[in-house]
């Protein structure tokens, strides 16, 4: 496996792992701003800009985006982040060198044309209504207006008024800012060879860097002083609607900013009381065996200036104190040193799996490169991220749990009209 | 990857086993699938595959746990699949537990409870995804009361009905060896596989016989529309026309014709409805095939004030189709895209164990790239020219909606 990191003379951070036995190329442009970095007036810009990359750019009509796709059998797509958007495609290596152009071109120079701004409005409003359709969306856009007073307490690709008043200037001005070299990471994983690399780098060098240097320094200091922290009397939310077809609930403790062995130590913490493979975690024991709970997980998002680690489960409406109570307790039993070495050795054992189900298709290594990218702004290589696993002890376990007890979470407790009755 | 890299084996009891060693990754995909769903159970015995699907690992998982194992399931009306991924250190231990697991199953009256339970809220977490339930809702419009009509995950009300006996006695019909197929696809010793397969053969006993699925009449699929009105920002839409199954002639030029139609960027119908009209986020049309039967399906969601204008357009489109067939562009485009697509899903084993499963439960279906790509390259222009006029695409046709739609306003809709 050979992994490197290259940084232009504008700037452009670059990561790559030469992948030679696979089939494909992934190469991304992760651009280093997102939601949290719009002003008042660009909500939802970040997002809208997003899907307004596929409508054209300057060199490459929509068409023959549409057409290099399609002939090429490639995948190409793009997310967007509270603090980061994505756009990135993968393919078979002989395709690289036609469609890398493409790809860059999109980033740099897109079209941002007014007819067809009106439409992908259109399209975005769908994907609003779809989301708003979603139990689990609706309850984590309720527990983000609770828990963040900045951009982050709103919807990431704006409220439907947001998106209706969005001006096209905006997403321009938007892009001019934060789309600059300085601000963005490249990656590429796969079977590429090294002379294909060195033509698509020399291609990017003639990218100015944003006007004000390096500025996704000054992002990240602007994050790290917003989103102040609720009263304790505005941290629960019940909704009760008929969407809610059955009980639900999300807990949510902001965290300060976790670095080093914590920020890992909060993943492995996750992975131990219930990840998404939810085998052999405690909550499946404690909570879904014991048929209190139908389904109940833990995920740490992590952002400048703090993280927020986050449990969600679904269980009959009225059982939701008792689970709340099982997940303080399951913390308690943390804190106190009381966990199982089996436990942790198990957890540790399921993210070394899922990192080498990462590493075994180039999109899914591109993704993890750059989520190891992130928090330190450095490159770490996969050996040392399992090193970097392996080296955790309980100690940072009672630690974080420690942290989460300090305080009651934010909690967003859902169910149908009939349980709001009950209550 | 050609046929010379398969190891493929019929062991004495039965069951199927093909294999794929990849010695150049540090994982081994684990899967079995085997013939048990909603399809093929009596009507007092439904939702019986659903519990065996989790019953079964009762007292295992926790070994697969501490090897930071990655265990998954799927239901399906007429096969559940299983498929474990683990670092290849873990191969030997991981086959092991899937065999134990399907074939010598503890299936403890006392645990019995906890995974009815489970069962019963997974059918009722479905409903919560509106745009899945469509898919089962079109099966009922199309196909009344006839088994191929039945939801894979069960009605979350008709678990209490189940007792362990009953649940049992589909585990001792179904999970038979010859009644299921085992793929490994990954970096695996293949002593450890060698002596794990002969020890299942002289284990695992069971009818040799694979005549568990029904031999009744193909099912016949009518025209019809079916809403559930349910409050709702968009409306979601599937719609159905009468496929083919995988061993028709014409499953590979429908495959490429699902593709024109709504086979992502650059179909037929994103481009329409999505990049012109703006009426919808997602839009994309498959092909679902069964052992006797298949459905060509299309789904969206829309806004209310948005989605005729949608279904509108969709049956335009097919109307199109009919009357002037498709473009020789259009059908290499397609077929071009579906092979490319087709060796980039190879490179994760998960996918590829999950093709080798499939072609190993649906006779004729290619297990190979090099076999399919062949299908592939071999359809014409003319085949799919003919496919269209055997499969009336506008006169078959099933609507399933749920959300702000009455039943009336699609009718409405789909005749204007």
């Amino acid at each position: 496996m050979e992994q490197r990191s290259v940084t232009l003379p504008n700037n452009l951070r670059v990561l790559l792992h030469r992948m030679p036995s696979m089939a494909t190329v992934s190469v991304c442009f992760y651009v280093l701003s997102g939601a949290r970095d719009e002003s008042p007036n660009q909500a939802g810009a970040a997002h809208m800009l997003e899907h307004m990359l596929f409508r054209g750019s300057e060199a490459f009509s929509e068409e023959d985006i549409r057409r290099a796709m399609r002939e090429t059998g490639s995948d190409m797509n793009a997310f967007t982040a509270w603090e980061g958007t994505c756009i990135y495609a993968r393919m078979l290596p002989e395709y690289f060198g036609s469609l890398f152009p493409v790809l860059a071109d999109m980033v740099r120079h897109p079209k941002l044309n007014a007819a067809d701004y009106e439409v992908e409005r259109s399209v975005v409003q769908e994907e609003l209504a779809r989301q708003l359709d979603e139990p689990r969306s609706v309850m984590l856009h309720e527990l983000h207006r609770l828990s963040f007073d900045d951009r982050i307490g709103g919807i990431l690709i704006g409220s439907k008024e947001q998106i209706r008043d969005l001006e096209l200037q905006e997403l321009r001005a938007f892009h001019r800012s934060h789309y600059v070299p300085d601000n963005t990471l490249v990656i590429i994983t796969g079977a590429y060879e090294e002379k294909q690399i060195d033509e698509a780098l020399t291609s990017l060098e003639d990218w100015r860097p944003g006007a004000d240097g390096l500025l996704s320094e000054a992002v990240r200091q602007k994050r790290s002083m917003g989103g102040s922290i609720a009263g304790p009397e505005k941290r629960t939310s019940k909704l009760m609607a008929p969407l809610f077809r059955k009980g639900a609930g999300i807990w949510g403790w902001r965290l300060p900013p976790l670095q080093g062995a914590d920020h890992y130590a909060a993943h492995l913490l996750c992975t131990l009381l219930g990840d998404d493979n939810t085998l052999g975690s405690r909550f499946e024991t404690v909570l879904v065996r014991a048929r209190i709970a139908e389904q109940a997980n833990a995920v740490y998002t992590s952002f400048s200036g703090g993280g927020m680690l986050k449990i969600y489960g679904t269980f009959p409406a009225e059982q939701e104190e008792k689970v709340q109570g099982i997940v303080m307790d399951e913390l308690r039993r943390l804190h106190e040193g009381k966990g199982n070495p089996g436990e942790l050795r198990r957890a540790k054992n399921k993210i070394k799996t899922q990192l080498a189900v990462d590493a075994s298709t180039t999109d899914s290594r591109m993704i993890s490169m750059a989520q190891a990218w992130l928090p330190g702004r450095e490159m770490v290589p996969l050996q040392e991220v399992l090193e970097r696993i392996d080296a955790l002890t309980d100690r940072q376990l009672t630690k974080l749990a420690g942290r989460l007890l300090a305080e009651p979470p934010f909690r967003v407790i859902a169910g149908p009209p009939e349980h709001a009755k009950l209550s | 990857m050609e046929n010379s890299g398969l190891f493929l084996r019929r062991l004495t009891n039965g069951l199927s086993v093909i294999a794929m060693p990849q010695a150049d990754v540090e994982t081994v995909s684990v899967g079995l699938l085997t013939g048990a769903g909603a399809r093929l159970e009596e009507p007092w015995e439904l939702g019986s595959s659903r519990i065996l699907e989790y019953w079964i690992w009762d007292g295992l998982s926790t070994e697969l746990a501490d090897l930071g194992i990655h265990k998954k399931s799927a239901p399906n009306i007429e096969w559940t699949r299983y498929w474990v991924t683990a670092l290849a250190p873990y191969f030997a231990q991981t086959l092991r537990t899937l065999l134990q697991a399907v074939s010598a199953p503890g299936l403890q009256e006392r645990s019995f409870a906890a995974f009815r339970s489970l069962a019963a809220h997974q059918a009722a977490a479905r409903e919560n995804e509106p745009q899945a339930c469509t898919a089962d809702l079109l099966r009922q419009a199309m196909g009344g009361t006839q088994p191929i009509s039945r939801s894979a995950y069960g009605r979350s009300d008709g678990y209490g009905i189940l007792d362990p006996g009953t649940v049992r006695n589909v585990y001792e019909r179904l999970y038979q060896p010859a009644n299921c197929v085992l793929a490994i696809v990954g970096n695996y010793s293949e002593d450890h596989l060698e002596k794990l397969l002969d020890d299942c053969q002289n284990n695992w006993k069971g009818s040799t016989s694979s005549a568990c699925f029904p031999s009744e009449q193909a099912p016949l699929w009518t025209p019809g529309i079916i809403a559930k009105e349910r409050d709702a920002n968009q409306a979601y839409l599937t719609l159905g026309i009468p496929g083919v199954p995988y061993d028709d002639a014409d499953f590979f030029p429908l495959a490429v014709l699902v593709q024109i139609i709504g086979g992502g960027d650059g179909s037929r119908l994103y481009e329409e409805i999505r990049q012109r009209r703006g009426l919808v986020y997602q839009i994309r049309s498959s092909l679902t095939s069964f052992r006797d039967a298949g459905l060509m399906t299309i789904q969206l969601g829309s806004r209310k004030e948005s989605a005729l204008e949608a279904l509108e357009q969709i049956i335009l489109e097919l109307w199109r189709l009919e009357r002037d067939g498709v473009t020789e562009r259009e059908v290499q485009s397609a077929k071009n895209q579906l092979i490319k697509q087709m060796v980039m899903r190879s490179e994760s084993t998960v996918a590829r164990m999950n093709t080798l499963l499939t072609s190993g439960w649906y006779p004729k279906y290619p297990s190979t790239l090099e076999a399919m790509r062949r299908s592939i390259e071999g359809v014409t222009t003319g085949a799919v020219s003919e496919a269209i006029s055997r499969h009336a695409l506008t006169n078959s046709l099933g609507i399933a909606s749920i959300g702000p739609l009455a039943a009336s306003d699609l009718k409405a809709g789909a005749i204007h």
